[in-house]
């Protein structure tokens, strides 16, 4: 691939200072994101990928500092621009939606409201001109009767219909760019389902890329180009979503694929990967994830490893990755 | 220690308005302590005390409205040197006892009155004793005794009184009779002559209060701001009354004994409401249902009362002083502590531990003991301290409206009452007075302060909802 | 295998009262579950499968009695355990409407012969009925409720989803586990620390770790600590509310894989609830599908996941995203439109609304559950029209 990336993420490090010390919840994150594509991030809780999008965004607390790395959006790095800058681009070229859309839509506001807010703001139309696009966007995200839906309260929308709210807002300006983090998380599979196809439609017709950060390996599996996984505040391997998924090459993402049980393939036996999600507070040293891996060596507890690349775009960060070589995910 | 407690502590400990608040609470409760020693309650009875205070026999005027005796105290005050009452202009029951009992009342302990009489036998009393005997001095064929009586005011005393001796042998008797009843008024319990005989046109005396330390059980003598003076006006400090005096009364020991009584309603009324309202409220969380119906709309009808109202009212009923007005506060103050942990436990309630003990089949009070409670008290504990600095200034509204501390008790609402007529000042000085209301008013002012802070601090500390 | 029901629900409903106004007046029922009957056989694990609002969550509380049902018969080891809960009142009138008025009625009837049409604890109290007459059958089912209700407590337990809020935060693990034991005096105060540490074990958490608190712990090892104290009561029958769902993926494996060994350790029976068709199909041996308080299908596993027949089944099985980019390409099924509102479910079949395959009948008549092949039971009017197959 030899297409200009629309997004770089480049050794991106995001660190929380808190009472009990220094949480390194994005320790060396770098992604390309290419126009029309879909960005896969998964991981665990805690393994860093909503600070990521949160830092690409800068809607980060006071609490956090971006310490490291550059995001570079049409040759613009984002980390260098003033707030006002970046309230340009929030919203008009990088859009976001979140996983409880209860929370991100204010109560006391009309759907209407809300989405025309974001119209007048970066495109600079007539209240009344607004409102036509705003029921528009409405109809085009699948809400019945939006002329009706447009005047009602956050709360007298159902789940579904409330993330459709959202991503109709997250559209009004035509982002180049969405990021939907854990969009379906809180929704029923049948919901979840609608949410899915809606995206995929929307996505074609506006042409945008879409980071779509999710701990789910199915969702994953069914939306994105190309996959970065994620594990303890790094990307443990990195690649296009067959790769990834038909030949893991990282221990991680391998035990993951064959820990979770599916629909599709009878499994005697569910894998488990042992121990826990590690404590962001401490980190284990070398390859964070060495404690829990069934291939860890010595050498393991002293590295930090790299990515490598082990065939055409498809990374790793596990220097021993060929005991992977042959292995079937069960 | 436990990560999570340590953590607290230094979070606790990082916050500047905890960290004031708990100086200043410190402060007080060190001078709460140490009260004893700041401001010694003195003994009158100890003779080592003398009394500087040119203020202590001031001149009294006493036309009052005479009283009939009712109580016992005024039977104590009672002496009539009999037979004299005609003649001498005494210090007759009936003017004597509006006086005594102001001045027993304004104390409210029991006590003793000690009068001082200065009785003087003066040109009136012999001229009204001359003129009832006109026609004997007449007879005697003292034709000009009119002129006489009249001159004893332009001439000679004596002489008059030579004369009238030779005329009226029953004069140096009547004269006689003046000295063995003034032997009386000597040997009376509670009055001491100081003097007679004095050539003046009016009579003097003072009355002194003695503390009666036999009848006043307890430590409460020592809450007692001591009545110096019987008048009401401020006074600016002199010598060893450091903050002045107010209704004859040491502002330094009010205020110091007045932290004791601070402490006192704070603790007890914080500590018995927030009881009644934890009960209440627990009781209603958690059973729900019709239960806490009732429970909640009877405290809805306690929130509807007009709290100054109401404790006013309770306190008519009861009778005025610290502790009634402690039973009102108690009885008018659990709702807001009963609302709070029904709240608490109505969201601890969907917890899912909850479910857990129940389907575990643990009883409902043991449910309630050990979790419920432990899980919902810290807001109620963080509400009590916050509510214990505006209780205070509660009771000090109520003490301002005369309702709470008996009177001379050492209360800084109850300074503040007596300092109410002088809010304004002298005319034309309007910071005359300015110490009878600041030292209590500021002293109330960081009490209050302290515990709000603190309240504050402990739920920037504990409140799960501000905890990043 | 003569297999033998543990739990046997019957016709289960409950309905929520929507109150509003100052006198809290009804307004309204939720109805969350709405006649629901299944029986869950010794040593197995049944799947309680279905979305948010579907009354599966419910059907477990009111099992365990933390919700009172409104109506129907809740049977545990052959004993109807309905009344256990209620005042003593409630209980009498209880039995009296189910059991007395009913038998009276049969001894009139037909005598003796009825015992032949009878089954369960209608049969086993109909012979009592019979023997000691109708005051034999009260003292037999009201005697002894403490106890009774004791036991029950102890022999059905439940492992509830958040494993945050499941445990109480100012309370030891020893504490959180012994207490139940305690409560029901199964083990003496002085042995319990060996006790709890030997349950820890069993869970896989060191015994060590008892005077620890749950914040100490991370979201798996509190839902193991959850599981210890279930099975500290050492019970029959364990229902786990969505015990996985809040769990990481990597640890989610962990939990259903110890969840199954201490199934066979222990001889434990499992409701397992929850809303991933994925995890059920993996866990269970029989699997129920609830919509909308009804239950639509119930089927072993094998037959259930092979051919489903109804149509809803099929849709959520279709919805759900497998983890194979190389069946992404293939199309799904997509519901229209939400759930609707339990409160005024929708006439008929409850799922003709969203059913892609749904005829006028649907609208008019509700559709009975019935046995279609042995052991699958559907309510649809036209099972098996929808086909969907991944």
């Amino acid at each position: 691939m030899n297409r200009e990336p629309i997004l770089q993420v480049k050794d991106l490090k995001t660190y929380f200072y808190t009472e009990d010390g220094i949480v390194k919840a994005v320790d060396g994150v770098s992604f390309e994101l290419y126009q029309g594509e879909t960005l896969g991030i998964v991981g665990e809780s805690g393994s860093g990928k909503s600070v990521t999008s949160l830092t690409i965004m800068r809607l980060l607390d006071e609490k956090a500092r971006i310490e490291g790395g550059e995001v570079i959006f049409k040759g613009k790095e984002l980390l260098k621009l003033s707030e006002e800058e970046m309230r340009k681009i929030r919203g008009n070229d990088i859009a976001m939606i979140f996983q409880e859309p209860m929370v991100a839509l204010n109560p006391v506001y009309t759907i209407g409201d809300q989405i025309m807010e974001a119209i007048i703001l970066h495109q600079k139309v007539k209240e009344s001109e607004a409102r036509k696009i705003a029921i528009d966007l409405l109809r085009k995200v699948g809400i019945p009767e939006p002329e009706k839906r447009v005047d009602q309260y956050p709360h007298q929308l159902s789940g579904g219909m409330r993330q459709r709210a959202m991503i109709a807002m997250a559209l009004s300006c035509r982002p180049q760019i969405l990021i939907a983090d854990e969009p379906t998380t809180a929704l029923d599979v049948t919901i979840q389902a609608q949410i899915l196809e809606l995206m995929k439609e929307l996505q074609r017709e506006y042409g945008m890329a879409l980071i779509m950060i999710t701990h789910d390996m199915g969702v994953i599996a069914e939306t994105a180009d190309r996959v970065a996984v994620m594990y303890a505040g790094k990307v443990v391997e990195y690649g296009t979503v067959d790769e990834i998924f038909k030949k893991p090459k990282h221990p991680y993402t391998y035990a993951l694929l064959s820990s979770i049980p599916r629909l599709d393939v009878e499994k005697q036996e569910l894998k488990s990967i042992p121990g826990t999600v590690p404590d962001p507070l401490n980190f284990p040293p070398g390859c964070r994830f060495h404690p829990r891996c069934d291939f860890a060596k010595e050498e393991c507890k002293n590295i930090d490893p790299e990515l490598v690349e082990v065939s055409p775009g498809h990374y790793t960060a596990c220097p021993f990755y060929k005991v992977l070589e042959g292995v079937e995910v069960k | 220690m436990r990560v999570e407690t340590k953590r607290t502590l230094k979070r606790f400990f990082r916050n500047p308005s905890s960290i004031i608040g708990l100086s200043i609470l410190v402060f007080f409760t060190l001078v709460a302590i140490f009260a004893p020693y700041i401001a010694p309650p003195v003994s009158p009875m100890d003779p080592s005390r003398k009394i500087h205070d040119p203020y202590t026999m001031p001149k009294i005027s006493w036309k009052q409205e005479p009283i009939p005796p009712t109580t016992r105290k005024d039977a104590e005050i009672k002496f009539i040197a009999e037979g004299l009452e005609k003649y001498v202009r005494k210090v007759s029951e009936e003017e004597l006892r509006p006086l005594a009992r102001n001045i027993i009342e304004g104390l409210d302990y029991e006590s003793k009155v000690e009068v001082y009489v200065k009785v003087s036998i003066t040109k009136t009393k012999i001229k009204n004793y001359l003129k009832d005997h006109l026609d004997q001095l007449k007879e005697a064929g003292f034709v000009n005794a009119e002129n006489l009586i009249n001159s004893f005011f332009e001439n000679d005393l004596v002489l008059a009184a030579k004369k009238s001796f030779e005329i009226l042998p029953e004069f140096s008797k009547y004269m006689d009779s003046l000295e063995t009843e003034i032997e009386k008024f000597r040997k009376a319990d509670c009055i001491k002559v100081v003097k007679y005989g004095y050539p003046k046109l009016e009579y003097d005396y003072a009355i002194k209060v003695v503390k009666d330390f036999t009848k006043v059980k307890g430590d409460i003598i020592d809450w007692m701001i001591e009545k110096k003076l019987i008048t009401r006006k401020p006074i600016r400090a002199v010598d060893y009354h450091l903050f002045g005096m107010i209704d004859g009364r040491d502002i330094f020991y009010g205020v110091i004994w007045g932290t004791r009584t601070a402490f006192r309603i704070g603790l007890i009324v914080t500590f018995f409401s927030t009881i009644i309202g934890l009960v209440i409220g627990s009781i209603a969380g958690y059973y729900g249902g019709w239960i806490d119906e009732v429970l909640m709309r009877i405290t809805d009808v306690f929130l509807s009362l007009p709290f100054l109202v109401a404790a006013i009212v309770l306190t008519t009923i009861l009778g005025t002083g610290l502790d009634k007005v402690m039973v009102a506060m108690i009885i008018f103050g659990w709702m807001g502590t009963a609302r709070l942990i029904r709240g608490n436990i109505l969201q601890v309630k969907e917890e899912q531990y909850i479910l857990a003990a129940k389907a575990l089949g643990v009883k409902d009070f043991f449910i309630i003991m050990r979790h419920v409670i432990p899980n919902t008290i810290f807001p109620v504990v963080i509400q009590a301290s916050m509510r214990m600095g505006s209780l205070v200034i509660t009771a000090a509204a109520l003490s301002f409206l005369g309702l709470g501390a008996p009177i001379g008790y050492a209360d800084w609402g109850a300074l503040l009452n007596y300092s109410r007529d002088w809010i304004l000042g002298a005319q034309g000085e309007v910071f005359k007075y300015w110490f009878a209301l600041t030292y209590p008013g500021i002293a109330m002012v960081l009490f209050v302060l302290a515990w709000n802070l603190l309240g504050d601090a402990l739920r920037d500390t504990f409140d799960p909802r501000l905890r990043g | 295998m003569e297999k033998k029901a543990v739990i046997k629900i019957d016709n289960l409903v409950k309905h929520f009262p929507i109150r509003a106004g100052v006198f809290k007046r009804i307004v309204g029922w939720v109805k969350a579950v709405d006649g629901v009957s299944f029986e869950v056989y010794e040593g197995e694990t049944l799947g309680l499968v279905g979305e948010s609002g579907c009354g599966k969550t419910t059907v477990g509380m009111t099992l365990l009695r933390l919700y009172e049902p409104t109506s129907g018969r809740i049977i545990f080891n052959d004993e109807d355990t309905t009344h256990y809960f209620m005042n003593y009142l409630k209980a009498r009138s209880y039995v009296k409407r189910t059991y007395i008025d009913r038998f009276e009625q049969l001894k009139i009837d037909k005598g003796a012969k009825a015992l032949d049409e009878l089954e369960g604890v209608d049969r086993k109290y109909y012979k009592i009925f019979m023997e000691n007459g109708a005051a034999g059958l009260h003292k037999y089912l009201l005697s002894n409720l403490e106890e009774k209700r004791k036991q029950f407590r102890q022999n059905v337990q439940i492992v509830f989803q958040d494993p945050y809020s499941s445990l109480d935060p100012r309370m030891r693990i020893k504490n959180i586990v012994a207490e139940g034991v305690l409560a029901h005096k199964l083990v003496e105060k002085s042995k319990i620390n060996d006790f709890v540490g030997k349950t820890l074990e069993d869970v896989g958490i060191i015994s060590a770790y008892m005077f620890r608190f749950p914040h100490e712990f991370s979201g798996g090892q509190r839902q193991r600590i959850g599981m210890a104290r279930a099975l500290a009561m050492q019970p029959k029958v364990v229902i786990a509310d969505e015990a996985v769902a809040a769990l990481d993926v990597s640890i989610r494996s962990q939990i259903i894989n110890l969840m199954e060994e201490l199934q066979d350790k222990h001889r434990l029976t499992y409701i397992f609830i929850s809303h991933d068709l994925a995890v059920v199909k993996h866990i269970s041996d029989r699997v129920a599908v609830m919509y909308l308080g009804k239950m639509v299908e119930m089927a072993s596993k094998k037959e259930l996941f092979e051919d489903p027949l109804h149509p809803y089944t099929v849709s959520l099985m279709s919805a759900i995203p497998i983890p194979d980019p190389a069946k992404k390409r293939k199309k799904r099924i997509i519901l229209k439109g939400d759930v609707p509102s339990p409160i005024n479910p929708p006439s008929g079949c409850r799922f003709h609304t969203r059913c892609p395959v749904a005829k006028p009948i649907c609208k008019e008549k509700e559709p009975p559950l019935v046995e279609v092949k042995p052991g699958h039971f559907v309510a649809c009017h036209f099972p098996g029209s929808l086909k969907w197959k991944a």
